[in-house]
């Protein structure tokens, strides 16, 4: 288990299958957000839910729905054209106020999954700090999914502020782990979209110390995580989410905001990842590295994919070969420490490729929060 | 749940900025003890406070009445001490004290309640403690105590109060838990002092400082009964309460443990050192999650 391919609104089941074929990726993940509850007949338009899984299905890739209930208490959501076809609420959408309402809409959820024939994964609410009103919910919303099936997936969805919130996220996690549930899928969300994404060392640390704890007691998946994911990696999620969209490789408020001009989600996908630099650089960035060093680009595993099919699965070898460098390390102190080291060669090979011209992002982007989130996980380890 | 008329007379011990503190005294006592069919005998221990606990004698021997105060009890707390108290009386763990009566709620609203329990021999463990227990039987305390809380633990029962003086050394040399928290649900939040929780100076978790979702879990009795562990090894608690209550708060949120049990106990195994530093760690979810994972790790150890 080492990717998962998040949901977008492009279909590419193609791609998928021949990623799990592969062995590039465990698992597939759909959610309202991206895929049409009911059939529509428009060309062009993702098939529903049920065709879809049964599509994927056939071709031997697991699948997820993930009901991404967080996303509703993001500031200006507005892409829900496909999210209100979904019978996913009793009362008002996105009111978790009452017990009774938090009920109906757990059962909904797994009803939904059960109309779909996927593992149950709970809905929760996305939270900005450890503890709270929201908690509170939270931890109720988990409480009735894992009662009402003892082996459904729970998720923590936060803020970067929610993961750097110290003994309060451990004591919310702590409370969620009490439940013992089958598994976890654990999100950061950005109020920014921006990539690399932007966090904190003390959100890092919270999320590596988060995974730590609770990959002791079942598998974690770092939804949305990509490259950003990899301390939390070290510290014993089991699989990482990504794609060939940046909606795919990171939770950000943006991502669900009302459409302009058409889909505006197909650019990312031109960035080339750099292994050696645990991170990616630009088209016209890895051609200039490419023509000044090609040395240099070749021992940082760069590439130059013709097309964005051939950028994502130079994307996705690349995060696997990340991933996998780290989970086939049985001990915690060996793949903290293995990435310990990754972070520092990257960071001398960013130096190396800023030689040979202006990069867009850096160091500083990539490694620097993700390195010193990873150090205090270290410390607090006492290694 | 049995219920009589509203008792207008009881005591009040007068708290800092006025607040008054109900006392389970004379009266409370006279109609608990009437609502439940026993005989008074006298007390058991120190008198006064917002818990009274009693000897009395039933048509079927000797038993301990205990008798609370209530001047905050809502209907839903006591519909939850009420739910505690059957499950405490459906149960014959030799390892919980077993209640042997309803829970008595005296007046309407509620200003008091009591239920009786089993009379123990032996002492209270906070009398035992001081000299430097063996590991055998630090271990004994351990198994005894996480064999009681884990059959709350797995009916969603937290205990929220472990110290020396809620559990029992029995004769046999085995332990029994006292005082489940149903009685904390009841007491005024201000007699702690500590935080949202209940508890006792010296003997809190983490959890205890917390609200929303955070407040004690089956992992913060874990927290607790290492505490008490510690203490049987090494002579004192990991996190002494030395008189401020800011300062002990500060220690209890960091689990700021004053001497680590590796420096603390040389003499004892690694894997010793592990299990009771497992059971203190500052993150729940690091600890045993809950006291069957904890007798699951003991099971394993010499």
């Amino acid at each position: 288990m080492t990717t998962w391919i998040e949901d977008s609104p492009r279909n590419l089941p193609q791609w998928i299958s021949e990623s799990v074929d592969a062995g590039l990726a465990a698992a597939t993940v759909i959610t309202p957000w991206a895929t049409p509850w009911r059939p529509h007949n428009v060309r062009g338009l993702k098939p529903h839910a049920a065709r879809r899984i049964g599509t994927l299905r056939a071709a031997g890739v697991p699948v997820f729905f993930d009901p991404m209930t967080h996303v509703l208490q993001m500031a200006g959501i507005g892409d829900d054209r496909f999210y209100n076809e979904y019978p996913l609420w009793g009362g008002n959408r996105g009111d978790l106020t009452s017990p009774a309402l938090r009920e109906q809409h757990v059962i909904q959820v797994l009803r939904v999954q059960d109309a779909l024939d996927v593992p149950h994964l709970a809905p929760t609410e996305l939270l900005h700090t450890g503890l709270s009103q929201a908690s509170s919910r939270a931890l109720d919303l988990a409480r009735r999914a894992a009662a009402a099936d003892p082996s459904v997936l729970l998720p923590v969805a936060g803020t970067t502020e929610f993961w750097a919130s110290g003994s309060a996220l451990d004591a919310h996690v702590g409370s969620l782990a009490s439940l013992q549930p089958g598994g976890w899928v654990v999100t950061m969300v950005h109020a920014d979209r921006t990539m690399p994404t932007t966090t904190t060392a003390e959100a890092i640390h919270g999320l590596c110390r988060t995974v730590r704890a609770l990959a002791d007691l079942g598998p974690v998946h770092v939804s949305h995580g990509d490259f950003a994911a990899l301390p939390a990696v070290a510290a014993g999620a089991s699989s990482v989410g990504t794609g060939w969209d940046q909606r795919q490789r990171s939770c950000s408020y943006g991502d669900y905001g009302a459409r302009v001009g058409g889909s505006g989600f197909g650019s990312w996908n031109q960035r080339v990842a750099i292994r050696g630099l645990v991170g990616s650089i630009t088209q016209n960035e890895a051609t200039v590295l490419q023509t000044r060093d090609p040395a240099l680009f070749a021992a940082l595993g760069g590439g130059c994919p013709p097309d964005p099919r051939s950028t994502f699965n130079h994307h996705l070898r690349v995060l696997v070969q990340l991933v996998g460098g780290l989970t086939r390390l049985p001990d915690p102190q060996d793949r903290y420490e293995a990435l310990v080291d990754l972070y520092r060669l990257a960071t001398a090979n960013w130096t190396l490729v800023g030689r040979h011209g202006r990069f867009t992002s850096s160091a500083a982007d990539w490694i620097r929060p993700f390195a010193d989130g990873l150090a205090l996980y270290g410390a607090t380890e006492g290694w | 749940m049995a219920k009589i008329k509203e008792v207008r007379t009881f005591r009040y011990l007068v708290l800092g900025r006025g607040r008054l503190l109900a006392v389970a005294g004379s009266e409370l006592i006279e109609r608990a003890a009437e609502l439940l069919g026993v005989t008074d005998v006298g007390p058991i221990g120190a008198v006064g406070g917002q818990k009274a606990v009693r000897r009395v004698r039933t048509d079927a021997g000797d038993a301990v009445m205990k008798v609370i105060a209530v001047t905050s009890a809502t209907s839903a707390s006591l519909v939850r001490v009420g739910r505690e108290v059957e499950w405490l009386k459906s149960r014959s763990n030799p390892h919980v004290v077993r209640v042997i009566s309803e829970l008595a709620v005296i007046g309407d609203p509620a200003v008091g309640a009591g239920w009786l329990e089993e009379l123990l021999d032996g002492v209270d463990l906070g009398t035992r403690l001081g000299p430097r227990w063996a590991w055998s039987e630090t271990r004994a305390l351990i198994q005894d105590v996480a064999s009681g809380l884990a059959e709350a633990h797995r009916s969603g029962i937290v205990h929220r109060d472990l110290s020396p003086n809620n559990v029992r050394c029995l004769l046999s040399g085995r332990f029994k838990i006292m005082d489940f928290g149903f009685a904390r649900y009841m007491l005024e939040p201000g007699v702690t002092a500590f935080g949202q929780q209940p508890g006792t100076a010296g003997y809190l978790s983490p959890e205890h400082l917390n609200a929303f979702s955070g407040v004690p879990m089956p992992a913060s009795d874990v927290f607790c009964l290492g505490i008490l562990a510690y203490q049987a090894l090494t002579g004192e608690p990991p996190i002494p309460f030395l008189g401020d209550v800011d300062e002990y708060i500060g220690r209890v949120r960091s689990v700021e443990v004053s001497q680590d049990i590796g420096n603390a106990r040389p003499d004892l195994t690694r894997e010793q050192h592990t299990l009771i530093r497992r059971m203190l760690h500052p993150q729940p979810a690091r600890r045993f999650i809950d006291a069957g994972r904890l007798l699951d790790g003991l099971a394993g150890m010499a």
